[in-house]
């Protein structure tokens, strides 16, 4: 839904994982599904550290 | 067909007590018309019957409002009113807003028709048109009776349930409610004349305006990570498992605030997901695929950020009205800034 | 490719000893009917009810609904029915002012209706023709899924039951589509070439592993495809939910356009695509629908519909977007929820929208005489300070404050209805 947070004024919105899982993904093994989450947040906190 | 009995509301200066040095007067309520109730009552004709005019000083009610309301409210309820008019106040915002104050009341409480009168640019116009109905009198009192007119016409329908026009043909102020009409032509002959049109370079109209939002100015960059307070908000519906606060699965008014401390993961036995837009299943297999406490605490551990704030802050967002989802998102935003957070990830769905 | 409806006009419906259709009458055995849908194994037993345009009669729980349709050369239904085959070309019969209404026994919070008689009747085709009601009581134990799809393979059943018995009668009139092949089939070059992007299901609410929608398939993964219209018309598509195989069958975006083929407009073809739940699924398949209908169909205009929830919105103004990006000119329709703004959002550069109406708007109707397909429905409490969100199970026989939006069939997605809206 990012072009919806961007037309209302959120700047700063990165890919999800998809609507029903927004950071997971069940297709992958519990181990990398957790790296998979991992990455996606440090990824949101290195978007919170841009100049938007 | 029955009479409706109508209560009438006048400040000070148009229930003839006085001006300004009156603006103190407390809530009354006389038997019949006062002032302009006579047109009122010419207007509403056999239709209606002004039982009673009921009346406030500005200043009074500027400073005691509740205390007001309910005094109106309790002398009006001896009339057994049908319909409620207010006004009409013309420019005036003090008893614009007192118009517009006292309707929603009646409304609310005696569950009753309503109907106030005032200029569109009225301060009480802004506040209360979304509720209530608000006939637009223009800025001067010599509308008077043209406005009463149209203020009664609209009253009389309200008070018979029947069907409201629109805004330019009955004259109240655009509410900001859409509603449905029959068309004349059906929806796919519709899009394809727009489409030739365009083609053809022709000027047509789109039938759904762009909603308009506040607008809002992002925040400045975190300086460091290191020393970050962040918090997880999420608008996919997590709630502790039973959601004892009731969080709506659409159209939420409001939000759960859940406790985090100690937990470094979110059990699927302790939490679910509310929220009717998406398939909650996958989410409520493992609640961290909706709000990644999991990994947070790993990174609040190693140090990564300074610290992953107690509480996560959640709603269902499926079809929020604007004006609840902007009130929940500045009450949350205000609660994290009084904690001392610094950042924030939202998961939505 | 040509396909030729027979139609039948039907003027009314009754329950007799054999299933035949005699001067426009249709009569059904029940008992002959009963039997065959009871072969489902998950049904306890299954009720047969008819109900009349002007009756004080309410349906409840609307699964969907389906137009009785016989095809003389087989695969009625193909995937979901009868074994996989192509549709979309030959004769087809189709019986008109009948309809096939499937309820869903397990749906005790749903309010979809349609009332035969009252304010209801004014805004939907379906509270109009004489209805055959489907009310299957599940076997202790049933899935709620496996139910459902058992419910909706009933219906087709029941509508291609219904429809064969006009085989062997002349129709009262024929309709005939008929789209050559794009390659041969550019048309004249002053008529503007348009087509219709058509999203038909949205994953926010997957889809079940056998759950046949289109040609059988359970549409995961979906990539954007070119379809012939004839197909969507015919029986290759049911909808999962969010709109009823009726408008699949009586598409309105298709049937205009195959209207004013040839006279206003040529009738470049149908991109089918679906709309995926991760932004760059999104990205992808929109991007490949607007340039199947450029670079294939050699579009000049594109109309579109969306399917599903508020999501999709985005995958609609997507498809616009790309859509005028490579040079052609893009309209939308696009049903209304919210009563303060209508949709989620419009981006900037969208300027062509219509609406078929809010599907969040007031209506009361009536307390009715007789009710079909359970006994209560539930409505939200509506508490002022909300604190006790919820809903509360009523009798559905009573008056109801409903939205416009659970009258089946009044505001369709794919962009069928008799509104419009406005802003008070």
């Amino acid at each position: 839904m990012i072009p919806v947070a961007k037309e209302v004024g959120s700047l700063r919105a990165i890919a999800s994982g998809g609507i029903v899982s927004p950071t997971g993904n069940p297709e992958l093994s519990p181990e990398k599904e957790k790296e998979f989450r991992r990455e996606l947040i440090l990824k949101a906190l290195k978007t919170l550290q841009e100049e938007v | 067909m029955k009479k409706i009995r109508v209560v009438h509301y006048l400040n000070q200066f148009f229930a003839q007590i006085g001006g300004e040095d009156k603006a103190d007067v407390c809530p009354e309520i006389r038997d019949g018309i006062v002032g302009p109730g006579r047109a009122l009552q010419q207007a509403l004709g056999e239709n209606g019957e002004v039982v009673a005019t009921a009346f406030c000083g500005d200043n009074y009610f500027a400073e005691r409002q509740e205390e007001a309301i309910d005094e109106l409210i309790r002398r009006m309820a001896e009339y057994r009113p049908d319909l409620f008019i207010a006004g009409p106040a013309f420019e005036s915002g003090r008893y614009g807003s007192a118009c517009g104050a006292i309707c929603d009341a009646v409304q609310r409480r005696l569950k009753i028709a309503v109907v106030a009168g005032m200029d569109e640019d009225n301060v009480g116009a802004d506040i209360h048109r979304k509720r209530i109905y608000i006939v637009n009198s223009g800025p001067t009192i010599a509308r008077m009776t043209p406005t009463l007119q149209r203020m009664a016409a609209l009253g009389i329908k309200l008070a018979r349930h029947e069907s409201i026009g629109k805004p330019q043909d009955e004259g109240y102020l655009v509410r900001g409610i859409k509603r449905n009409e029959f068309a004349t032509k059906p929806p796919a002959e519709r899009a394809v004349d727009m489409l030739l049109a365009k083609l053809r370079g022709e000027t047509f109209h789109s039938e759904i305006a762009p909603p308009k939002f506040a607008d809002s100015k992002p925040a400045p960059p975190l300086r460091e990570l290191k020393s970050a307070v962040i918090a997880l908000v999420t608008d996919g519906g997590l709630v502790p498992e039973g959601n004892p606060d009731k969080i709506e699965p659409g159209r939420p008014t409001r939000f759960t605030t859940i406790p985090i401390s100690g937990v470094t993961s979110l059990d699927p036995e302790k939490y679910d997901a509310v929220h009717s837009g998406y398939d909650t299943a996958i989410a409520n297999r493992d609640p961290n695929r909706l709000v990644p406490l999991d990994a947070m605490r790993e990174l609040e551990r190693e140090g990564t950020i300074g610290k992953l704030h107690e509480f996560v802050h959640s709603t269902g967002g499926a079809h929020a009205a604007v004006e609840n989802a902007t009130r929940i998102g500045k009450e949350i935003a205000s609660q994290l800034k009084i904690a001392g957070v610094t950042g924030v990830i939202l998961t939505s769905t | 490719m040509r396909l030729e409806l027979g139609l039948h006009h039907i003027k009314d419906v009754r329950f007799a000893t054999r299933t035949e259709i005699d001067s426009d009458v249709l009569s059904i055995s029940r008992s002959e009917l009963a039997a065959h849908l009871a072969q489902e194994p998950l049904f306890e037993r299954v009720e047969i009810e008819l109900t009349h345009p002007g009756e004080s009669c309410r349906i409840l729980r609307v699964l969907d609904v389906v137009e009785p349709r016989y095809r003389l050369n087989g695969f009625n239904f193909p995937g979901a029915l009868d074994p996989n085959g192509l549709v979309g070309e030959g004769e087809t019969r189709a019986l008109k002012n009948v309809a096939v209404v499937e309820t869903d026994s397990f749906a005790t919070q749903s309010r979809s209706i349609i009332d035969m008689n009252g304010p209801a009747a004014a805004y939907s085709p379906l509270c109009n023709t004489h209805n055959i009601v489907l009310v299957a009581h599940p076997k202790l134990g049933a899935d709620k899924d496996d139910y459902r799809l058992a419910m909706k393979k009933a219906g087709l059943k029941t509508a291609t039951y219904l429809a064969a018995a006009a085989q062997n009668v002349t129709p009262s009139k024929r309709q005939s589509f008929e789209l050559p092949p794009v390659a041969a089939n550019q048309g004249p070059k002053h008529l503007p070439r348009i087509a219709y992007i058509f999203p038909m299901h949205s994953h926010q609410h997957p889809t079940q592993q056998s759950e046949p929608v289109f040609y059988g398939s359970n549409i995961q993964g979906f990539m954007p495809t070119i379809v012939h219209p004839n197909e969507i018309l015919d029986g290759a598509l049911m909808f999962s939910y969010s709109a009823f195989t009726w408008f699949a069958q009586n598409h309105p975006v298709i049937h205009e356009l195959y209207r004013r083929h040839g006279r206003d407009l040529w009738f470049a073809g149908v991109v089918l695509t679906i709309a995926p739940v991760t932004i760059a699924e999104k990205e992808r398949n929109t991007a490949l629908a607007a340039r199947l209908a450029k670079e294939v169909l050699n579009a000049d205009g594109v109309i579109a519909t969306k399917i599903g929830g508020g999501a999709v919105d985005t995958d609609l103004m997507m498809i616009y977007t790309r859509a005028e990006e490579m040079g052609m000119k893009a309209t939308l329709i696009i049903m209304e929820r919210y009563p303060d703004t209508g949709i989620t959002f419009v981006p900037a550069n969208v300027n062509a929208l219509v609406t078929p109406g809010l599907t969040r708007d007031p209506i009361t109707l009536p307390a009715v005489e007789r009710i079909i397909g359970g006994d209560t429905i539930a409505l939200d409490n509506a508490d002022p300070d909300n604190s006790n969100p919820g809903v509360t199970l009523i009798p559905a026989n009573h008056e109801l404050n409903l939205w416009i939006g659970d009258i089946a069939g009044a505001i369709s997605q794919v962009g069928a209805s008799r509104l419009t809206t406005y802003m008070s």
